[in-house]
């Protein structure tokens, strides 16, 4: 008995650190993916690209492939802005990105460029995590500050593809160390 | 009672304001509420809006969680005072900001928070904040809630605020009112105040034609026309009655007219009929005088006829015309009587008359019938009535005449009795005559009719006791003028009683009674010899009045068995004795030697008076009393006189045989020829030649041209009457000392007075009495001679003064009517006596008595014979009061008040005979 007591716990601690560090990760991109919804919520699509009154669900595409989709479809699983459902998709170069309402690049993608080049003019909101994302003119560049998650936001990028970003976003933004 | 009286302008100020007061209160509450909930609803509105900014804006915020950002939210709310409290919650209920005021309070717990986190906005109110909650949506999420907390601290400050200027509005509006009020109350009570002002203007000066002119409003304007009309009816009221009252005047004034007026026509009428009247009663004067006149012929003739005629069968005729002539006379004067009475046309004559002479003439008259039947006539007065009274002597004379007449008719055997008694009331007394017989008498139903104008119990008793059935009318008539009523009571078999009382004033009082109630000491002592049992009572009852001591006898020898047991002075003696004559009996008294000193009276009526005056004269000295004896003062004289010595005389006693000289011219004055020849017929042997005239101014003419020696003047005639003639007589002719007879029909004494004043002698009543004008012309011839030679220029009479104690009558007819002689007596009397009334008592002073005795027993004599009979009355008390030496004080005052009296008529009489 006292046995498989012991063993049921070496199993639950094992699982507990392993969800624990997989919870880490988890966490994390739950996180991120609650920031991605929020910051949608203050951004206007051009009404070619999200109508008003339609109820087409918005696709947020998330570059690479590590397997982030999976978790962030769970954490907006049920989430949906304006009667649109949210649809999360991970995303190659090959893709064409400009279905996507909302493109996230995570912090390991080193490589913003070819990204932000596939989307350039058009209503896409890039969302990064790296300075060069906020170099090459990546809109909402979001990072850790004094345990926090900050964002800074270029808003003539915004601009320039078309994207109407909200008094009150803009007002939250902080400026980027 | 209102005490203090309510005035409409106070009232409608007061109104005015406390509506204003209301008004402004409500008012001003309405909007303190209205502010109140506005103030609310601002607190609610600023709330809301706010709390729908800071939702809108703070999506971001709750959604991103930025705490600092959400403060800074919030923190804009510090621009709005009322928000204390603010709390920004995420929709996990957890509180992302908050806001404090600061300096106030968390208003709540966060416990209480729960409550606010509804879906909808809402707010809720407690005491100290209004909270307004409000869910944050960001894309239809919930995102978290926003709530405001409000005080109201300021919502009370703004409240105030409006309170304040509320209040100070009001007060504004009040004194607004007020000013408003006042003003608009003077609108209201100005007109009703004039009204008033209007209507005490009319009250106080009573001017109802005033109207008013208030044109204000409806209502006053109503209350001003009603006073206009009541004004109106007032005035017409006013109008109307001054009208009526014009109209009364006017109306009265017809009145008094017509008043005056009918008046005037009832004078008119009134002297209409009293001239009507004048001339019936004239009539009947006339009547009464042309009756008499041919009836006075007629009388006469037929009983000079009858004294002429010698043939028995010829005077019974000439009898029986006479008495059908007397009747006849009798008859017309009763008739006369009656219908003056009836007429009221009978006037009664007052006069101070002295009853016993009317009794005196009445015995006088009916003596004859009385002896003729033999009836006792007895007169009894009381003594308290008096001497004299006033009132008519003729008709007293007419009613007694009358009822003793009946009495003697209707009386066979017995006494008929005259009683006269006085009682007096106060000032009222009255006396009562009584005339009682022993006659047939009367059952009721006669005396029920004898009053009666001509009914006489029945027709049988006229045939045998014939009168005229007028006399007892006539006399209760009479007796009911001069205030008395005649009543009578009489039963068959039991004789009848007639009564009278008159109210009588005494008229003087009674001065012989002091003499006769003094007198009793001395008075004598009396037998009485009568047979006749009440004579006899009533002379004893009489002489016992007077104080004397009686005894009565029946018959002669009774008085002479009384005379020899006792001394008596006095002896009275009646003529009617049973066994012995009473002059018999005197000559048997006087033989007795011891009878020398009494003095003898023989009664007896006065047809008996010659026969015992010659009885006297030739045999022996006796008195005569005249019966029936009712006087007691001549009663008493008599018995005291008799008690005298002999007197001194002034005068001597004329006692020689009458003689009839003639005398030479007569003039008869009378209006009718018959009247003439009448007189000359009587005259005849008396009278050597006559002349006549028809009336006073022919006498006149006779008189001036002829010397006349007597006139015998009728009084009623034509053109100048007997009177006028008389005086004219006397002044004018200066013919005093001529005898001038007057001829009236009117036996009134008051015509007998006109004679006299007029300046005749004497009176004489038609129908002449022969008897009575040969008595009249033997006085005057006697006393002729005097009247012929003495010639005096005064010629007023005698009656012309006033004598008072003096029997002026007496006094002449003692003098034969020499009234020269008399004057003269008493004008020596008045120089005798003059200034001696006090000098009795003088001598009595000095207790002269003896000289006091002789000077009153000669001033008695001469009163005496000069019939000064109040002074002699006094004297005979005095005499025997001095004789015992003792005098009453009051007889003393008397007799000098009455000398004192006398003296003072005479002084008169003196003064003008000088």
């Amino acid at each position: 008995m006292r046995f498989l007591q012991l063993l049921t716990k070496s199993v639950f601690i094992s699982a507990l650190l392993l969800s624990q560090g997989w919870a880490i990760d988890h966490r994390e991109l739950t996180i991120k993916a609650a920031y991605l919804f929020r910051l949608s919520l203050f951004v206007e699509w051009p009404p070619s690209k999200l109508s008003p009154t339609g109820s087409e669900p918005m696709l947020f595409c998330v570059a690479g492939n590590q397997g982030m989709s999976e978790a962030l479809k769970t954490a907006l699983a049920d989430k949906s802005i304006n009667q649109h459902k949210i649809e999360v998709a991970e995303v190659q170069l090959r893709n064409d990105l400009s279905a996507c309402h909302l493109l996230y690049l995570p912090r390991h993608i080193q490589t913003p460029k070819p990204f932000l080049q596939a989307v350039v003019s058009h209503p896409v909101l890039t969302v990064g995590e790296t300075e060069a994302f906020y170099r090459q003119d990546g809109m909402i560049y979001l990072y850790t500050k004094e345990n926090r998650i900050r964002f800074a936001i270029n808003e003539q990028a915004a601009k320039k593809a078309g994207l109407e970003l909200r008094a009150q976003l803009l007002h939250l933004a902080d400026q980027p160390p | 009672m209102i005490q203090n009286k309510r005035s409409i302008k106070n009232w409608l100020f007061f109104v005015i304001m406390l509506t204003s007061t209301i008004v402004l209160l409500i008012a001003g509450l309405l909007f303190i509420t209205f502010r109140m909930v506005q103030l609310k609803q601002d607190m609610n509105n600023s709330l809301t809006i706010q709390a729908g900014v800071i939702a809108d804006n703070a999506q971001a915020v709750i959604v991103f969680g930025d705490k600092d950002e959400a403060n800074n939210l919030l923190a804009s709310l510090k621009y709005d005072p009322q928000v204390i409290y603010a709390l920004l919650l995420n929709d996990e209920k957890q509180i992302l900001a908050h806001y404090q005021r600061p300096g106030s309070d968390v208003p709540i717990t966060t416990e209480a928070i729960g409550e606010f986190l509804t879906e909808n906005p809402a707010s809720s109110e407690t005491e100290r904040y209004l909270a307004y909650t409000r869910p944050i949506y960001s894309h239809a999420n919930k995102i978290g809630h926003v709530i405001l907390f409000a005080d109201f601290s300021r919502y009370w400050q703004l409240l105030t605020r409006s309170a304040l200027v509320v209040a100070f509005v009001i007060v504004l509006a009040l004194f607004v009112a007020l000013f408003l009020s006042y003003i608009l109350q003077k609108l209201i009570s100005k007109p009703i105040e004039s009204l008033a002002s209007f209507v005490s203007t009319v009250t106080e000066g009573q001017n109802y034609e005033l109207r008013t002119e208030n044109k204000s409003y409806a209502e006053i304007e109503q209350l001003a026309t009603a006073f206009n009309q009541l004004l109106e009816q007032i005035h017409r009221a006013i109008s109307a009655r001054d009208h009526a009252q014009h109209q009364l005047r006017t109306y009265s004034f017809q009145l008094e007219d017509l008043v005056y007026q009918r008046t005037r026509q009832l004078e008119e009428a009134k002297e209409a009929a009293e001239a009507s009247s004048r001339a019936k009663s004239a009539f009947l004067a006339n009547m009464s005088h042309e009756i008499r006149t041919p009836m006075n012929a007629i009388v006469v003739f037929t009983k000079l006829a009858l004294n002429a005629s010698e043939s028995p069968h010829q005077q019974q005729q000439l009898k029986r015309a006479l008495e059908s002539a007397d009747l006849l006379l009798a008859l017309i004067d009763d008739l006369l009587d009656i219908s003056r009475i009836d007429a009221n046309k009978m006037e009664l004559d007052y006069q101070n008359c002295n009853l016993f002479e009317i009794l005196t003439s009445i015995v006088q008259m009916l003596t004859a019938k009385f002896v003729e039947k033999g009836l006792e006539f007895i007169i009894d007065i009381s003594e308290t009535v008096p001497r004299f009274i006033e009132t008519d002597s003729l008709r007293l004379k007419q009613v007694l005449i009358n009822l003793l007449t009946n009495a003697i008719k209707f009386t066979e055997a017995g006494q008929i009795r005259l009683t006269i008694s006085a009682s007096a009331m106060g000032s009222a007394a009255q006396v009562t005559f009584v005339i009682s017989d022993t006659g047939i008498g009367m059952d009721r139903e006669t005396i029920t009719r004898i009053f009666e104008v001509f009914s006489q119990a029945d027709v049988s008793i006229t045939r045998k006791y014939g009168g005229t059935g007028l006399g007892l009318s006539i006399s209760k008539k009479l007796v009911a003028l001069m205030g008395g009523n005649l009543n009578v009571d009489s039963h068959p078999g039991q004789g009848s009683r007639f009564s009278f009382s008159l109210p009588i004033k005494s008229a003087l009082p009674d001065y012989d009674d002091a003499i006769i109630s003094r007198s009793a000491a001395s008075m004598p002592a009396v037998i009485v010899v009568e047979s006749r049992q009440q004579s006899r009572e009533h002379l004893l009852k009489l002489l016992q009045s007077l104080g004397c001591s009686v005894d009565g006898a029946a018959t002669g020898n009774e008085a002479l068995a009384l005379l020899a047991q006792r001394h008596y002075r006095h002896l009275l003696i009646s003529r009617n004795l049973p066994d012995i004559d009473a002059f018999a009996l005197v000559r048997q008294i006087r033989t007795d030697p011891q009878l020398s000193d009494i003095s003898i009276s023989l009664m007896d009526s006065l047809l008996g008076e010659q026969a015992v005056k010659q009885f006297s004269e030739t045999v022996t000295q006796v008195d005569y009393l005249k019966t029936p004896i009712f006087d007691r003062t001549l009663l008493c004289r008599h018995l005291l006189q008799n008690q005298q010595e002999t007197e001194p005389q002034i005068l001597p006693h004329f006692s020689p045989p009458p003689q009839t000289p003639k005398l030479f011219n007569v003039l008869i004055v009378d209006d009718y020829y018959i009247n003439r020849l009448l007189i000359m017929d009587i005259l005849q042997d008396q009278v050597e030649h006559f002349l006549e005239a028809g009336n006073g101014r022919e006498a006149l003419e006779i008189l001036q041209k002829e010397k006349i020696d007597l006139v015998l003047m009728d009084i009623q005639m034509p053109e100048m009457d007997g009177f006028e003639a008389t005086r004219q007589i006397r002044r004018q002719l200066h013919l005093t000392a001529l005898p001038i007879i007057g001829m009236t029909a009117f036996a009134a004494e008051s015509d007998c007075r006109q004679c006299y004043q007029a300046g005749m002698n004497d009176v004489l009543t038609k129908p002449v009495d022969i008897d009575q004008l040969k008595k009249i012309f033997d006085q005057l011839g006697k006393g002729r001679t005097k009247f012929a030679t003495e010639d005096h220029a005064a010629g007023l009479t005698l009656s012309n003064y006033r004598l008072p104690g003096i029997d002026v009558e007496s006094g002449l007819s003692r003098l034969r009517n020499d009234e020269e002689k008399y004057k003269k007596l008493l004008v020596l009397f008045y120089k005798s006596y003059q200034g001696k009334e006090s000098l009795l008592e003088d001598h009595l002073e000095q207790k002269n008595w003896t000289a006091a005795e002789v000077w009153v027993h000669a001033l008695k004599g001469i009163c005496a014979n000069l019939s000064i009979s109040s002074v002699n009355d006094s004297c005979v008390a005095l005499y025997e009061q001095l004789k015992n030496r003792s005098v009453n004080q009051q007889d003393l005052r008397q007799f000098k008040h009455h000398l004192t009296e006398v003296i003072m008529g005479l002084q008169q009489l003196a003064e003008s005979e000088q």
